[in-house]
Protein backbone atom coordinates (compact mmCIF):
# COMPACT_ATOMS: atom_id res chain seq x y z
CA UNK A 1 0.00 0.00 0.00
CA UNK A 2 1.72 3.22 -1.38
CA UNK A 3 0.85 6.60 -2.73
CA UNK A 4 0.93 10.10 -1.25
CA UNK A 5 -0.70 13.44 -0.22
CA UNK A 6 1.79 16.13 -0.89
CA UNK A 7 0.66 19.76 -0.52
CA UNK A 8 3.88 22.48 -0.70
CA UNK A 9 2.53 25.57 0.03
CA UNK A 10 5.30 27.40 -0.29
CA UNK A 11 9.58 26.23 -0.98
CA UNK A 12 12.08 29.06 -0.87
CA UNK A 13 15.53 28.73 -1.67
CA UNK A 14 17.98 31.15 -0.27
CA UNK A 15 20.68 32.42 -2.72
CA UNK A 16 24.01 33.09 -0.72
CA UNK A 17 24.97 35.82 -3.22
CA UNK A 18 22.44 38.19 -2.81
CA UNK A 19 21.00 37.13 0.72
CA UNK A 20 17.98 36.80 -0.63
CA UNK A 21 15.00 34.29 -0.60
CA UNK A 22 13.93 32.52 -3.72
CA UNK A 23 10.24 31.02 -4.26
CA UNK A 24 10.96 28.12 -6.17
CA UNK A 25 7.55 26.09 -6.02
CA UNK A 26 4.13 27.71 -4.61
CA UNK A 27 0.45 25.73 -4.06
CA UNK A 28 1.64 22.37 -5.04
CA UNK A 29 -1.07 20.05 -4.27
CA UNK A 30 0.14 16.69 -5.47
CA UNK A 31 -1.95 12.92 -4.58
CA UNK A 32 -0.75 10.00 -5.98
CA UNK A 33 -3.11 6.23 -5.06
CA UNK A 34 -1.61 3.21 -4.71
CA UNK A 35 -0.14 1.77 -7.86
CA UNK A 36 -0.80 4.96 -10.19
CA UNK A 37 2.22 6.49 -12.35
CA UNK A 38 2.15 10.13 -12.44
CA UNK A 39 4.44 12.12 -14.74
CA UNK A 40 5.47 15.55 -13.67
CA UNK A 41 6.55 18.09 -16.74
CA UNK A 42 7.76 21.71 -16.57
CA UNK A 43 10.39 23.79 -17.92
CA UNK A 44 13.64 23.97 -17.30
CA UNK A 45 14.68 25.31 -13.30
CA UNK A 46 10.81 25.02 -12.32
CA UNK A 47 11.43 23.35 -9.25
CA UNK A 48 10.95 19.62 -10.36
CA UNK A 49 13.78 18.25 -8.76
CA UNK A 50 13.17 20.32 -5.59
CA UNK A 51 9.58 18.65 -5.44
CA UNK A 52 11.28 15.36 -5.88
CA UNK A 53 14.10 16.08 -2.81
CA UNK A 54 10.63 17.14 -0.73
CA UNK A 55 8.83 13.84 -1.67
CA UNK A 56 12.02 11.57 -0.75
CA UNK A 57 12.26 13.46 2.65
CA UNK A 58 15.57 15.01 1.83
CA UNK A 59 14.46 18.74 2.52
CA UNK A 60 12.22 19.85 5.14
CA UNK A 61 12.42 23.11 4.83
CA UNK A 62 9.18 24.20 3.15
CA UNK A 63 5.37 25.52 3.91
CA UNK A 64 3.05 22.34 3.60
CA UNK A 65 3.18 18.41 4.25
CA UNK A 66 3.96 15.17 2.77
CA UNK A 67 1.82 12.70 4.39
CA UNK A 68 1.91 8.95 3.30
CA UNK A 69 -1.71 5.99 3.72
CA UNK A 70 -0.83 4.63 6.86
CA UNK A 71 0.99 7.73 8.38
CA UNK A 72 4.51 6.06 8.01
CA UNK A 73 7.18 6.26 5.15
CA UNK A 74 6.73 4.07 3.02
CA UNK A 75 9.61 2.14 1.19
CA UNK A 76 11.39 4.40 -0.94
CA UNK A 77 13.48 3.70 -4.18
CA UNK A 78 15.34 6.89 -5.97
CA UNK A 79 16.42 7.95 -9.36
CA UNK A 80 18.25 11.48 -9.14
CA UNK A 81 18.92 13.43 -11.41
CA UNK A 82 23.01 12.30 -11.63
CA UNK A 83 23.19 8.99 -11.00
CA UNK A 84 25.19 9.03 -7.66
CA UNK A 85 26.44 5.93 -7.59
CA UNK A 86 29.70 5.26 -4.88
CA UNK A 87 32.40 5.64 -7.33
CA UNK A 88 34.70 2.83 -4.62
CA UNK A 89 32.30 0.59 -4.69
CA UNK A 90 31.63 -1.76 -7.72
CA UNK A 91 28.67 -2.12 -9.81
CA UNK A 92 27.37 -4.94 -7.95
CA UNK A 93 28.72 -3.47 -4.53
CA UNK A 94 26.75 -0.12 -5.30
CA UNK A 95 23.68 -2.17 -5.69
CA UNK A 96 24.35 -4.74 -2.61
CA UNK A 97 25.42 -1.53 -1.00
CA UNK A 98 21.03 -0.40 -0.44
CA UNK A 99 19.63 -4.08 -1.16
CA UNK A 100 17.47 -4.94 1.56
CA UNK A 101 17.08 -8.88 3.06
CA UNK A 102 14.73 -9.54 0.52
CA UNK A 103 16.31 -8.74 -2.27
CA UNK A 104 19.32 -9.68 -1.22
CA UNK A 105 17.97 -13.39 -0.63
CA UNK A 106 16.68 -13.52 -3.76
CA UNK A 107 19.34 -12.28 -6.39
CA UNK A 108 18.01 -9.90 -7.92
CA UNK A 109 20.68 -7.49 -8.12
CA UNK A 110 22.05 -9.92 -10.74
CA UNK A 111 18.70 -10.20 -12.28
CA UNK A 112 18.34 -6.68 -12.53
CA UNK A 113 21.81 -6.06 -13.96
CA UNK A 114 20.93 -8.70 -16.73
CA UNK A 115 18.01 -6.78 -17.10
CA UNK A 116 20.08 -3.70 -17.71
CA UNK A 117 22.34 -5.50 -20.09
CA UNK A 118 25.11 -5.16 -17.05
CA UNK A 119 25.82 -8.11 -15.52
CA UNK A 120 29.16 -7.92 -17.76
CA UNK A 121 30.24 -4.62 -15.89
CA UNK A 122 28.76 -5.55 -12.51
CA UNK A 123 32.51 -6.19 -11.12
CA UNK A 124 33.52 -2.43 -12.77
CA UNK A 125 33.76 0.42 -11.04
CA UNK A 126 31.72 3.23 -11.63
CA UNK A 127 34.19 5.41 -13.33
CA UNK A 128 34.87 2.82 -15.99
CA UNK A 129 31.18 3.12 -17.27
CA UNK A 130 29.29 5.62 -19.88
CA UNK A 131 27.02 8.11 -18.39
CA UNK A 132 24.44 5.88 -19.76
CA UNK A 133 25.20 2.48 -18.65
CA UNK A 134 25.74 4.83 -15.20
CA UNK A 135 22.27 5.99 -15.31
CA UNK A 136 20.84 2.62 -15.46
CA UNK A 137 22.84 0.88 -12.89
CA UNK A 138 21.06 3.84 -10.97
CA UNK A 139 17.32 2.95 -12.26
CA UNK A 140 18.31 -0.73 -10.90
CA UNK A 141 19.51 0.77 -7.65
CA UNK A 142 15.93 2.59 -7.50
CA UNK A 143 14.27 -0.35 -8.66
CA UNK A 144 15.77 -2.95 -6.72
CA UNK A 145 14.32 -3.64 -2.88
CA UNK A 146 10.77 -3.33 -4.53
CA UNK A 147 9.54 0.23 -3.09
CA UNK A 148 6.52 1.30 -2.93
CA UNK A 149 6.87 4.55 -4.11
CA UNK A 150 9.33 4.65 -6.77
CA UNK A 151 10.54 8.58 -7.23
CA UNK A 152 12.34 9.14 -10.80
CA UNK A 153 14.33 11.94 -12.04
CA UNK A 154 14.58 12.20 -15.85
CA UNK A 155 15.20 8.63 -15.75
CA UNK A 156 15.78 8.14 -19.75
CA UNK A 157 17.45 11.68 -20.32
CA UNK A 158 20.94 10.97 -21.85
CA UNK A 159 20.34 7.40 -23.06
CA UNK A 160 20.18 6.46 -26.84
CA UNK A 161 16.73 5.77 -28.04
CA UNK A 162 16.53 1.87 -28.27
CA UNK A 163 17.77 1.72 -25.23
CA UNK A 164 15.71 4.14 -23.76
CA UNK A 165 12.45 2.48 -25.22
CA UNK A 166 13.83 -0.83 -24.40
CA UNK A 167 13.71 0.44 -20.58
CA UNK A 168 10.68 2.30 -20.82
CA UNK A 169 9.26 -0.70 -21.71
CA UNK A 170 10.86 -2.60 -18.95
CA UNK A 171 9.68 0.19 -16.65
CA UNK A 172 6.28 -0.43 -17.11
CA UNK A 173 6.55 -4.28 -16.85
CA UNK A 174 8.08 -3.16 -13.36
CA UNK A 175 5.58 -0.98 -12.32
CA UNK A 176 2.47 -3.39 -13.43
CA UNK A 177 4.06 -6.57 -11.89
CA UNK A 178 4.69 -5.06 -8.45
CA UNK A 179 1.99 -4.84 -5.86
CA UNK A 180 0.15 -1.23 -5.69
CA UNK A 181 3.45 0.29 -6.25
CA UNK A 182 3.29 4.28 -6.78
CA UNK A 183 5.72 6.01 -9.07
CA UNK A 184 6.00 9.79 -9.57
CA UNK A 185 8.59 10.30 -12.34
CA UNK A 186 9.77 13.90 -13.84
CA UNK A 187 10.58 14.73 -17.37
CA UNK A 188 10.55 17.52 -19.96
CA UNK A 189 9.23 14.91 -23.00
CA UNK A 190 5.74 15.28 -23.39
CA UNK A 191 5.36 11.63 -25.78
CA UNK A 192 7.22 10.14 -22.95
CA UNK A 193 5.21 11.60 -20.35
CA UNK A 194 2.01 10.56 -22.04
CA UNK A 195 3.37 6.63 -23.28
CA UNK A 196 4.14 6.10 -19.47
CA UNK A 197 1.78 7.74 -16.93
CA UNK A 198 -1.55 7.35 -15.92
CA UNK A 199 -1.94 11.02 -15.03
CA UNK A 200 0.72 13.79 -16.35
CA UNK A 201 1.16 17.39 -13.91
CA UNK A 202 1.93 20.03 -16.26
CA UNK A 203 3.87 22.66 -13.83
CA UNK A 204 4.41 26.48 -14.73
CA UNK A 205 7.95 28.45 -14.76
CA UNK A 206 9.68 29.34 -11.26
CA UNK A 207 7.86 29.17 -8.94
CA UNK A 208 6.46 25.70 -9.78
CA UNK A 209 2.91 25.33 -9.33
CA UNK A 210 0.38 23.01 -11.30
CA UNK A 211 -1.34 24.67 -14.06
CA UNK A 212 -2.85 21.53 -15.86
CA UNK A 213 -3.51 17.90 -14.69
CA UNK A 214 -4.26 15.43 -17.75
CA UNK A 215 -5.19 11.73 -16.83
CA UNK A 216 -4.03 9.70 -19.76
CA UNK A 217 -7.02 6.69 -21.17
CA UNK A 218 -4.51 5.57 -23.34
CA UNK A 219 -4.86 1.64 -23.68
CA UNK A 220 -1.55 0.14 -22.75
CA UNK A 221 1.02 -1.01 -23.62
CA UNK A 222 2.17 2.40 -25.67
CA UNK A 223 5.00 3.17 -26.80
CA UNK A 224 6.36 6.66 -27.42
CA UNK A 225 6.38 6.41 -31.34
CA UNK A 226 2.54 5.38 -30.95
CA UNK A 227 0.48 7.31 -33.44
CA UNK A 228 -1.80 7.34 -30.69
CA UNK A 229 0.74 9.23 -28.49
CA UNK A 230 1.79 11.60 -31.36
CA UNK A 231 -2.22 12.45 -31.84
CA UNK A 232 -2.91 12.99 -27.79
CA UNK A 233 0.40 15.07 -27.79
CA UNK A 234 -0.75 17.59 -30.76
CA UNK A 235 -4.05 17.73 -29.23
CA UNK A 236 -2.66 19.04 -25.95
CA UNK A 237 -0.23 21.46 -27.88
CA UNK A 238 -2.65 22.40 -29.66
CA UNK A 239 -5.22 23.17 -27.21
CA UNK A 240 -2.95 24.42 -25.18
CA UNK A 241 0.58 26.07 -27.34
CA UNK A 242 2.69 27.12 -24.64
CA UNK A 243 2.10 23.83 -22.59
CA UNK A 244 5.77 22.63 -22.53
CA UNK A 245 6.94 26.39 -21.43
CA UNK A 246 4.72 25.78 -18.66
CA UNK A 247 1.80 28.00 -19.31
CA UNK A 248 -2.06 26.42 -19.98
CA UNK A 249 -3.90 29.45 -21.43
CA UNK A 250 -5.89 28.74 -24.04
CA UNK A 251 -5.47 30.79 -27.68
CA UNK A 252 -8.24 33.44 -27.87
CA UNK B 1 57.83 -3.15 -17.15
CA UNK B 2 61.13 -2.08 -18.90
CA UNK B 3 60.79 1.66 -17.16
CA UNK B 4 59.51 -0.13 -13.72
CA UNK B 5 62.93 -2.13 -13.45
CA UNK B 6 65.33 1.02 -15.07
CA UNK B 7 63.77 2.71 -11.89
CA UNK B 8 64.85 0.25 -9.80
CA UNK B 9 68.04 0.10 -10.63
CA UNK B 10 68.66 3.85 -11.04
CA UNK B 11 67.15 3.75 -7.71
CA UNK B 12 69.89 1.27 -6.14
CA UNK B 13 72.32 3.28 -8.16
CA UNK B 14 71.69 5.98 -5.76
CA UNK B 15 72.16 4.31 -2.86
CA UNK B 16 75.25 2.32 -3.75
CA UNK B 17 76.69 6.03 -4.79
CA UNK B 18 75.72 7.52 -1.44
CA UNK B 19 77.33 4.71 0.60
CA UNK B 20 80.94 4.85 -2.14
CA UNK B 21 80.98 8.55 -1.10
CA UNK B 22 80.05 8.39 2.36
CA UNK B 23 83.06 5.49 2.90
CA UNK B 24 85.51 7.51 1.01
CA UNK B 25 84.96 10.65 2.83
CA UNK B 26 84.98 8.72 5.88
CA UNK B 27 87.87 7.40 5.02
CA UNK B 28 89.87 10.79 4.07
CA UNK B 29 88.84 12.16 7.48
CA UNK B 30 89.85 8.95 9.78
CA UNK B 31 88.47 10.57 12.35
CA UNK B 32 85.32 8.68 15.08
CA UNK B 33 82.99 11.96 14.13
CA UNK B 34 82.46 10.48 11.02
CA UNK B 35 82.66 6.40 11.22
CA UNK B 36 82.75 4.53 7.34
CA UNK B 37 80.00 2.32 6.35
CA UNK B 38 81.35 -1.21 7.24
CA UNK B 39 82.04 0.50 10.84
CA UNK B 40 78.33 1.15 11.11
CA UNK B 41 77.54 -2.26 9.65
CA UNK B 42 79.79 -3.87 12.31
CA UNK B 43 78.32 -1.89 15.53
CA UNK B 44 74.99 -2.88 13.92
CA UNK B 45 75.99 -6.38 13.61
CA UNK B 46 77.31 -6.14 17.36
CA UNK B 47 74.13 -4.85 18.63
CA UNK B 48 71.84 -7.06 17.01
CA UNK B 49 73.92 -10.14 18.66
CA UNK B 50 73.58 -9.00 21.75
CA UNK B 51 69.41 -8.63 21.85
CA UNK B 52 69.61 -4.64 22.74
CA UNK B 53 69.11 -3.35 19.06
CA UNK B 54 65.84 -5.28 19.13
CA UNK B 55 64.99 -4.86 22.71
CA UNK B 56 65.43 -1.20 22.54
CA UNK B 57 63.65 -0.91 19.09
CA UNK B 58 60.86 -2.90 19.76
CA UNK B 59 60.32 -0.70 22.73
CA UNK B 60 60.16 2.48 20.61
CA UNK B 61 58.00 0.88 18.24
CA UNK B 62 55.54 0.20 20.96
CA UNK B 63 55.69 3.53 21.65
CA UNK B 64 55.39 4.87 18.58
CA UNK B 65 52.14 2.65 17.34
CA UNK B 66 50.56 3.74 20.36
CA UNK B 67 51.01 7.21 19.87
CA UNK B 68 50.05 6.77 16.37
CA UNK B 69 47.07 5.24 17.16
CA UNK B 70 45.59 8.01 19.34
CA UNK B 71 46.94 10.64 17.05
CA UNK B 72 45.17 9.57 14.45
CA UNK B 73 41.80 8.73 16.23
CA UNK B 74 41.59 11.47 17.95
CA UNK B 75 42.43 13.95 15.30
CA UNK B 76 39.90 12.05 12.68
CA UNK B 77 37.23 12.57 15.51
CA UNK B 78 38.04 16.30 16.10
CA UNK B 79 38.79 16.49 12.36
CA UNK B 80 35.28 15.44 11.07
CA UNK B 81 33.17 17.51 13.75
CA UNK B 82 35.46 20.54 12.84
CA UNK B 83 34.54 19.95 9.21
CA UNK B 84 31.00 18.98 9.35
CA UNK B 85 29.90 21.71 11.87
CA UNK B 86 30.21 25.62 11.30
CA UNK B 87 29.83 26.07 15.61
CA UNK B 88 32.97 23.85 16.18
CA UNK B 89 35.06 24.84 13.68
CA UNK B 90 34.48 28.69 15.14
CA UNK B 91 34.84 26.89 18.85
CA UNK B 92 37.94 24.65 17.69
CA UNK B 93 39.77 26.88 15.47
CA UNK B 94 41.74 29.34 18.09
CA UNK B 95 43.16 26.36 20.22
CA UNK B 96 43.74 23.97 16.98
CA UNK B 97 46.43 27.16 15.83
CA UNK B 98 47.81 27.01 19.35
CA UNK B 99 48.38 23.67 19.07
CA UNK B 100 49.86 23.76 15.47
CA UNK B 101 52.54 26.41 16.50
CA UNK B 102 53.60 25.04 19.65
CA UNK B 103 56.82 23.58 19.63
CA UNK B 104 56.96 19.37 20.09
CA UNK B 105 59.74 20.02 22.52
CA UNK B 106 57.34 22.66 24.40
CA UNK B 107 54.57 20.01 24.55
CA UNK B 108 56.77 17.10 25.54
CA UNK B 109 58.37 19.13 28.82
CA UNK B 110 54.99 20.54 29.97
CA UNK B 111 53.61 16.69 29.55
CA UNK B 112 56.18 15.14 31.42
CA UNK B 113 56.07 17.86 34.45
CA UNK B 114 52.37 17.44 34.40
CA UNK B 115 52.28 13.98 34.16
CA UNK B 116 55.49 12.45 35.32
CA UNK B 117 57.62 10.93 33.26
CA UNK B 118 55.55 7.63 32.77
CA UNK B 119 54.67 5.20 29.14
CA UNK B 120 51.57 7.21 29.78
CA UNK B 121 53.29 10.80 29.35
CA UNK B 122 55.58 9.68 26.35
CA UNK B 123 52.38 8.29 24.19
CA UNK B 124 50.37 11.72 25.40
CA UNK B 125 53.19 14.32 24.57
CA UNK B 126 53.88 12.35 21.54
CA UNK B 127 50.16 11.98 20.44
CA UNK B 128 49.45 16.04 21.20
CA UNK B 129 52.09 16.88 19.13
CA UNK B 130 50.67 14.84 16.08
CA UNK B 131 46.52 15.36 16.44
CA UNK B 132 46.92 19.12 14.73
CA UNK B 133 47.87 18.15 11.75
CA UNK B 134 45.32 15.27 11.79
CA UNK B 135 43.05 17.48 12.60
CA UNK B 136 43.53 19.95 9.73
CA UNK B 137 43.94 16.71 6.99
CA UNK B 138 40.71 15.19 8.01
CA UNK B 139 38.80 18.38 8.59
CA UNK B 140 39.67 19.25 4.82
CA UNK B 141 38.00 16.15 3.73
CA UNK B 142 35.02 17.21 5.98
CA UNK B 143 34.62 19.67 4.17
CA UNK B 144 34.57 17.63 1.03
CA UNK B 145 31.94 15.23 1.57
CA UNK B 146 29.93 15.07 -1.30
CA UNK B 147 26.62 15.53 0.45
CA UNK B 148 24.63 14.19 -2.77
CA UNK B 149 25.83 10.79 -1.89
CA UNK B 150 24.95 10.81 1.91
CA UNK B 151 21.29 11.56 0.55
CA UNK B 152 21.56 8.17 -1.31
CA UNK B 153 22.19 6.53 2.14
CA UNK B 154 19.49 8.56 3.62
CA UNK B 155 16.55 7.60 1.19
CA UNK B 156 17.61 3.62 0.83
CA UNK B 157 17.37 3.75 4.62
CA UNK B 158 20.84 2.71 5.22
CA UNK B 159 22.17 1.70 8.81
CA UNK B 160 24.47 4.81 10.85
CA UNK B 161 27.18 2.26 10.48
CA UNK B 162 26.90 0.94 6.55
CA UNK B 163 26.79 5.02 6.23
CA UNK B 164 29.61 5.53 7.73
CA UNK B 165 31.69 2.86 6.45
CA UNK B 166 30.47 2.58 2.88
CA UNK B 167 29.63 6.28 2.31
CA UNK B 168 31.24 8.82 4.06
CA UNK B 169 34.64 7.34 5.28
CA UNK B 170 35.95 6.43 1.89
CA UNK B 171 35.56 10.09 0.86
CA UNK B 172 37.85 10.58 3.30
CA UNK B 173 40.88 8.00 2.63
CA UNK B 174 43.25 10.15 0.86
CA UNK B 175 42.98 12.15 3.80
CA UNK B 176 43.46 9.84 5.93
CA UNK B 177 46.59 8.55 4.09
CA UNK B 178 48.36 11.73 4.05
CA UNK B 179 47.68 12.14 7.55
CA UNK B 180 49.31 8.65 7.76
CA UNK B 181 51.97 8.97 6.06
CA UNK B 182 52.79 12.51 7.30
CA UNK B 183 52.30 10.98 10.71
CA UNK B 184 54.71 8.01 10.91
CA UNK B 185 57.45 10.39 9.89
CA UNK B 186 56.67 12.77 12.52
CA UNK B 187 55.77 10.28 14.91
CA UNK B 188 58.85 8.21 14.94
CA UNK B 189 61.42 11.29 15.19
CA UNK B 190 58.84 12.82 18.33
CA UNK B 191 59.26 9.36 19.94
CA UNK B 192 63.12 9.75 20.11
CA UNK B 193 62.82 13.23 21.41
CA UNK B 194 60.82 12.22 23.99
CA UNK B 195 62.89 9.06 25.42
CA UNK B 196 65.64 10.91 25.11
CA UNK B 197 64.74 13.67 27.66
CA UNK B 198 62.54 11.19 29.67
CA UNK B 199 62.71 7.87 29.48
CA UNK B 200 65.25 5.11 30.54
CA UNK B 201 64.81 2.73 27.62
CA UNK B 202 64.77 2.91 23.79
CA UNK B 203 65.82 4.02 20.92
CA UNK B 204 66.06 7.95 21.63
CA UNK B 205 67.46 7.17 25.25
CA UNK B 206 70.28 4.92 23.87
CA UNK B 207 70.85 7.76 21.13
CA UNK B 208 71.67 10.09 24.34
CA UNK B 209 73.83 7.44 25.74
CA UNK B 210 75.79 6.99 22.67
CA UNK B 211 76.37 10.56 22.43
CA UNK B 212 77.77 11.02 25.89
CA UNK B 213 80.46 8.53 25.25
CA UNK B 214 80.67 10.02 21.71
CA UNK B 215 79.97 6.75 19.48
CA UNK B 216 78.65 8.43 16.55
CA UNK B 217 78.80 4.48 14.98
CA UNK B 218 76.34 3.30 16.66
CA UNK B 219 74.09 6.12 16.72
CA UNK B 220 74.29 6.19 13.17
CA UNK B 221 73.46 2.20 13.16
CA UNK B 222 70.53 2.65 15.16
CA UNK B 223 69.49 5.40 13.02
CA UNK B 224 70.09 3.24 9.47
CA UNK B 225 67.23 0.69 11.27
CA UNK B 226 64.80 3.24 11.72
CA UNK B 227 65.13 4.67 8.20
CA UNK B 228 64.89 0.63 6.89
CA UNK B 229 62.45 -0.07 8.76
CA UNK B 230 60.01 2.35 7.87
CA UNK B 231 60.79 2.19 4.31
CA UNK B 232 59.67 -1.31 4.36
CA UNK B 233 56.65 -0.20 6.50
CA UNK B 234 55.85 2.17 3.13
CA UNK B 235 56.55 -0.33 0.76
CA UNK B 236 54.67 -3.04 2.56
CA UNK B 237 51.90 -1.79 4.19
CA UNK B 238 51.11 1.67 3.24
CA UNK B 239 51.96 1.52 -0.68
CA UNK B 240 49.49 -1.77 -1.06
CA UNK B 241 47.03 -0.33 1.33
CA UNK B 242 46.90 3.20 -0.56
CA UNK B 243 46.55 0.93 -3.75
CA UNK B 244 43.71 -1.48 -2.34
CA UNK B 245 41.48 2.05 -0.98
CA UNK B 246 42.23 4.14 -3.93
CA UNK B 247 41.86 1.40 -6.91
CA UNK B 248 39.04 2.49 -7.94
CA UNK B 249 41.11 5.74 -9.11
CA UNK B 250 43.18 4.05 -11.60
Amino acid sequence: MSGLDAVIERKDYHVAATGRGLTVLRDVRLQVAPGEFVCILGPSGCGKSTLLQILAGLDDAYQGRVSFPGGTRPKLGVMFQTPRLMPWLTVRANLDLVADAAAAASGRADALLRDMRLDAFAGSFPGRLSGGMQRRVSLARACLNRPELLLLDEPFVSLDAPTAAELRDWLIAEWRGAVRQSVVCLTHDLREALALADRVLFLSPRPGSVVLEHHVDLPRPRGIEDAAVARLRDTLLLRWPNLLSGEAASPA
Amino acid sequence: MKALSRGRVMRALSVVILLLAWEIVAAALHDRILPTPVAVLGRLIAEAGSGELFRQVGITLARVAASFVVAMLAGTAIGIVMGSSRRWNLLLDAPLLVALNMPALVIIILVFVWAGLTEFAVVLAVALNKIPTVVVSVREGARAIDAELLQVATVFGLTPSTRFRLVYLPQLYPYLMAATRNGLALIWKIVLVAELLGCSSGVGFKLGVFFQFFDIASVLAYTAVFIGLFALLEALVLRPLEHRLAGWRT
